[in-house]
């Protein structure tokens, strides 16, 4: 497995981005790698375009943002719209079923978050489950190292539901 | 929470705050301002632990004056800021200059003038960092472009203030301020901590102002018995006003001087890619990021690429630029702004070397590929 | 037994003569602090004056305590600074009425609100000496500066009610005229706990007074005695008799706990450690 890495995680805000991104660059630190994650977001606390990027990679980081994507997560149309074009074909896409309808890429992976989420019964956990969907797809960090870092980022009272989505994401 | 051990992630902003803790900052006075109102909550939470006081004041003129007088009473003290709140500190920025007040500003640059764009990144603050207070002054300015250097560069922006009894600025950018990178914080026992020289003469014999043979004098502690006068208004040894004709010049001229003639100690750059190169990057902060990526890039287009970075912004290293400038075909100099340090480099450009500018200035980390079409233009 | 203090011990006397005007009160308002300084002990090392700019900005000149003058309207925001950074001192800002209350106003009512233990004495000439005679923040509506040469258009701020709004501690006024009154509000002022403000009436026969008061500084003087009145006496007069007066005395007494001390008891680990390193 590379130890190189892009990934986009774009949706809105709310949806647990940024933290998905630490859970993320958590686990690859755990792993033994260097990481450098950034986020944009607008001036509203809720709502509105959010996203993170992580890069990983085994020596020092550069340019921390994506240059050329490996992978992008795209949670809204907004996302989508905003790198479809712009990835090359190597760069897998995870899109949401639901919320991105105009679609044509080539590599890529449709979702329906709500529809597991209802089979979860929790509507909030949608950035563990998400994170399960992408190591499913892609090898990105140890499932070990992603739940470790997935208990130091999440309260404990929420810890199990959270597991319980990251599994079933990383099953479907 | 205690302080973070060992290999993690940090934002910058919380590095920044750590940094200033592990160097001994007691007092943090601020106002809260994106993209740096990390460092601020950071502080309200660690430093009472530390013996130390966070306080939100009511504006950015208030936190500046509060860490100058914290400092006065003997605190290693700090602030953080972005733009507007920056423009704010530089009315009492100049007194803690003329005052020879040690304390730590840090601005984490964001797109301006005026409100701008609050949350996105800019580097257009670089002229104001030296010239934004009234009067001649001197400044030392440091710029970070790394989570791990937001702590370095924190402790060692403490460290000359407190050798060189001056305030000293720390100008990051969004980009690096609320980025999360690895880090490893050091065991802070194994850290190297410059503290302020205290006096040598018996209190009766303190002059408060009287240079030692570096021309920084000595300083007193408000509730000291050596007693500290500090005015803002031109002053002599005593620190009480003097208006008489050559005072002035004296203070100005040793204000320039205790600084200036200890470049070495302040001046910090790195040389970054092949030593031959046809095209010389110049940047610094988060954009000198994007030309380190970019050295490897244009490599495969066949063009020699190097990076001179300015760790130190102020006092400019005019001697590192020049021979820089003196060894390359061309030089691009890529800023988050319209052309501010390019001055800079063009005023030491005494090989007549021809200077590009790559200016970013859309609210983001600065593109590579305006880098890029800026090194093509310089080999042309 | 211990020899009582001077005065001296506070004054900087080799730095006379005053810089100030013959018949401004500035010279009686610094004797007055330094006596009351004096009366309580307090050694010179343990009390940093912070002075503002304007005339009384000058006043740290003539102190051999520790001393701080900085920028315009600024000195309680340095003076913040200068109590958080040792609690042990006591901090005397010296302001006048533009550097309290327009310049600086935002930050009196900050250390008001905020009860940060720190004096505050703010010598109110209603006017801008230093600048030539401008209209301050504190003019009586209609008189006359350099600035409202028909009269000031606008209404003055009341120190005392303004401070006792914003949560000081302790508030009192008296003037130049009333000496030993004056003496004795500043040493409670500096004796208590919490942000304590003494407003002290003062005279500006060169600018202030040669516009709005006929005569000469003794009249000037007359002025200030005249315009002063107790708070029982005050309350008997009609309204166009108020607003030619203004009420002297304590006004404010009271205890609310100051910010270091509320501070500590939230982050109790503060106070473990005090002043001194922490961990």
């Amino acid at each position: 497995m590379s130890k190189n890495w892009q990934i986009i995680l774009a949706g809105e805000g709310g949806q647990g981005l940024i933290l998905a991104g630490r859970i993320l660059s958590e686990a690859a630190i755990i792993d033994g790698n260097s990481v450098s994650l950034t986020s944009s977001y607008g001036i509203a606390a809720r709502g509105g375009y959010s996203e993170a990027q992580v890069v990983i990679s085994e020596g020092e980081i550069y340019y921390p943002k994506c240059a050329s994507p490996d992978l992008l997560l795209a949670l809204t149309q907004q996302a989508y719209d905003r790198y479809a074009d712009k990835v090359t074909d190597d760069c897998l896409i995870i899109y949401d079923k639901k919320d991105v309808s105009n679609n044509n890429g080539k590599n890529e992976v449709g979702f329906d978050f709500k529809a597991a989420l209802l089979t979860l019964g929790n509507l909030k956990v949608i950035n563990s489950l998400f994170l399960g969907v992408i190591l499913k797809h892609r090898d990105i960090v140890s499932t070990e190292s992603m739940s470790e870092s997935l208990k130091k980022n999440i309260p404990p009272k929420i810890q199990e539901i959270n597991l319980k989505a990251f599994q079933y994401g990383l099953e479907q | 929470m205690s302080r973070p051990e060992g290999i993690q992630l940090m934002e910058g902003n919380h590095a920044c705050a750590w940094g200033a803790i592990d160097a001994g900052a007691r007092f943090y006075a601020g106002y809260p301002i994106t993209p740096s109102s990390e460092i601020a909550e950071v502080c309200a939470r660690e430093l009472p632990a530390y013996g130390g006081t966070y306080i939100q004041m009511e504006d950015e003129i208030g936190s500046m004056a509060a860490i100058v007088g914290a400092s006065l009473s003997g605190k290693k003290s700090f602030t953080a800021t972005s733009g507007p709140g920056f423009s704010l500190m530089q009315e009492n920025l100049g007194v803690g200059i003329y005052q020879e007040v040690p304390c730590v500003v840090v601005n984490i640059q964001r797109v301006g003038p005026a409100t701008g764009l609050a949350t996105q990144p800019a580097q257009a603050d670089v002229m104001q960092a030296r010239w934004g207070t009234h009067g001649d002054h001197p400044i030392i300015v440091l710029c970070p472009a790394t989570v791990q250097e937001m702590y370095d560069f924190t402790i060692r922006a403490f460290n000359l203030a407190e050798r060189f009894r001056t305030p000293v600025i720390l100008l990051s950018d969004q980009v690096v301020g609320q980025t999360y990178e690895n880090i490893s914080l050091p065991d802070p026992a194994s850290l190297k901590l410059v503290t302020r020289k205290k006096p040598g003469v018996p209190p009766e014999e303190y002059l408060p102002y009287q240079p030692d043979e570096n021309l920084v004098p000595p300083m007193a502690a408000y509730g000291d018995r050596h007693i500290l006068h500090a005015s803002s208004t031109c002053h002599c040894e005593t620190g009480y006003s003097n208006f008489k004709y050559g005072t002035n010049r004296q203070l100005l001229t040793r204000l320039k001087d205790k600084i200036y003639n200890y470049l070495d100690e302040i001046i910090e750059v790195e040389h970054f890619g092949p030593e031959d190169a046809d095209v010389t990057l110049v940047s610094f902060g988060s954009a000198s990021r994007v030309c380190k990526y970019l050295v490897g890039e244009a490599e495969k287009e066949g063009i020699r690429v190097n990076l001179l970075r300015l760790i130190t912004m102020w006092p400019f290293p005019d001697q590192e630029v020049q021979k820089a400038l003196a060894n390359t075909g061309a030089c691009v100099v890529a800023e988050m702004n319209q052309g501010q340090v390019i001055n800079e480099v063009n005023r030491v450009n005494t090989t007549n070397t021809p200077v590009h500018l790559a200016s970013g200035i859309d609210g983001e980390l600065i593109r590579p590929e305006i880098i890029m079409t800026s090194i093509r233009e310089a080999v042309k | 037994m211990a020899v009582k203090l001077s005065y001296r011990e506070y004054f900087k006397e080799e730095a006379l003569p005053l810089m100030w005007c013959a018949g401004c009160g500035n010279g009686i308002l610094l004797r007055a602090i330094t006596d009351a300084l004096a009366d309580l002990e307090i050694p010179p090392h343990q009390v940093v004056v912070s002075t503002g700019i304007g005339c009384w900005g000058k006043a740290d000149d003539y102190m051999k305590t520790h001393g701080f003058h900085g920028s315009h309207g600024r000195a309680l925001a340095f003076g913040t600074g200068i109590k958080l950074g040792n609690p042990d001192l006591h901090v005397i800002a010296l302001m006048g009425d533009g550097d309290a209350l327009a310049i600086g106003g935002n930050h009196f009512i900050h250390a008001a609100r905020r009860n940060i233990d720190i004096t505050a004495i703010i010598s109110n000439n209603f006017t801008y000496g230093m600048t030539g005679g401008q209209y301050s923040p504190t003019t009586p509506l209609s008189y006359k500066t350099t600035t409202s040469p028909i009269g000031v258009a606008e209404p003055a701020f009341d120190v005392c009610s303004l401070s006792e709004e914003c949560g000081a501690n302790y508030v009192a006024r008296s003037t130049v005229y009333h000496v030993t009154q004056l003496k004795r509000f500043i040493a409670a002022a500096i004796q208590k706990k919490g942000f304590n403000v003494v407003e002290a009436i003062n005279t500006c026969p060169t600018h202030f007074g040669r516009r709005n008061i006929p005569g000469d500084t003794v009249e000037m003087m007359n002025y200030v005695k005249e315009i002063s009145i107790s708070k029982s006496r005050y309350e008997k007069l009609d309204e166009e008799e108020k607003a030619k007066h203004l009420v002297t005395g304590e006004l404010v007494n009271r205890d609310r706990p100051d910010f270091l001390s509320v501070y500590r008891e939230i982050n109790p680990a503060a106070s473990e450690t005090g002043r001194g390193e922490g961990k």
